[in-house]
């Protein structure tokens, strides 16, 4: 299983679609993919791993230094995420506190939007 | 690594890679659920094997991990995975927000295995109390 992004806008954000596993061979890719979203002016990203199946600590370290990136030019970067194999990575990582996951794009596009 | 595998074990040489994490997991996964065990804890296994290989090729790209997998020993209801041959999942705390893979790496490993130990370069980790099969 290969990885598969799609970035797309969606009103003020970046929808960026992580499909397959991320993992110490794929996770270059999806730091390409932030990396080009934040680069075409992306500052609210979204990154939805609903068709995520496999998430290790190099995929998280990417995750975390997306989120980093864009904090430091007053942007965030959210998860949509309900597998629970996944979320259980969060919880031991302790990553849990640091981003806000979302249970579906339904519930991260709705809202007030980015502060 | 000094350690040969027994009749019950599965030896995996693993080249450096990156590709092959993922090979390695699945195999990891695949002794695991011959061994009987449940799906949560095969979940477990998959995960923190590949923490471990991905570790170990970190210092070491050029050659090739060793990965022994099975029963930790007749009767004493272990599955037991040693990683050698590369960098051993040392140490460190991770602090909750850190992008440093190694820290996030060890959280993982001693967040899943029951037990997680370095034994002469080789990094060894263990699941206790699997049911007999």
């Amino acid at each position: 299983m290969d990885l598969s992004l799609a970035t797309r806008p969606e009103g003020d954000r970046t929808v960026v679609e992580v499909g397959g596993e991320i993992d110490v061979y794929t996770a270059p890719q999806l730091r390409s993919a932030l990396n080009d979203a934040v680069a075409g002016g992306a500052r609210h990203l979204v990154v939805d791993m609903s068709g995520t199946e496999f998430l290790d600590s190099t995929g998280l370290g990417v995750l975390v230094g997306g989120l980093k990136r864009v904090r430091t030019m007053d942007g965030d970067l959210e998860l949509v995420c309900s597998s629970e194999k996944i979320l259980k990575v969060f919880r031991i990582t302790g990553l849990t506190k640091v981003f806000t996951i979302h249970p579906s794009i339904e519930d991260a596009l709705a809202g007030s939007g980015p502060a | 690594m000094s350690v040969g595998p027994g009749v019950d074990d599965v030896l995996l040489r693993v080249g450096g890679s990156p590709e092959n994490v993922r090979t390695a997991r699945l195999v990891a996964a695949a002794v695991a659920r011959r061994e009987g065990l449940p799906e949560d804890r095969v979940d477990e296994v998959r995960i923190a094997v590949g923490e471990a290989v991905t570790w170990a090729m970190q210092g070491v790209p050029d050659h090739a991990v060793q990965v022994v997998l099975g029963p930790g020993g007749t009767g004493t209801g272990e599955f037991v995975v040693r990683v050698g041959g590369g960098t051993p999942a040392a140490g460190g705390v991770v602090e909750p927000g850190t992008d440093d893979v190694e820290g996030l790496a060890v959280a993982l490993l001693r967040g899943l295995a029951d037990r997680v130990s370095i034994e002469d370069g080789t990094t060894v980790l263990t699941w206790s109390d699997v049911p007999p099969t």
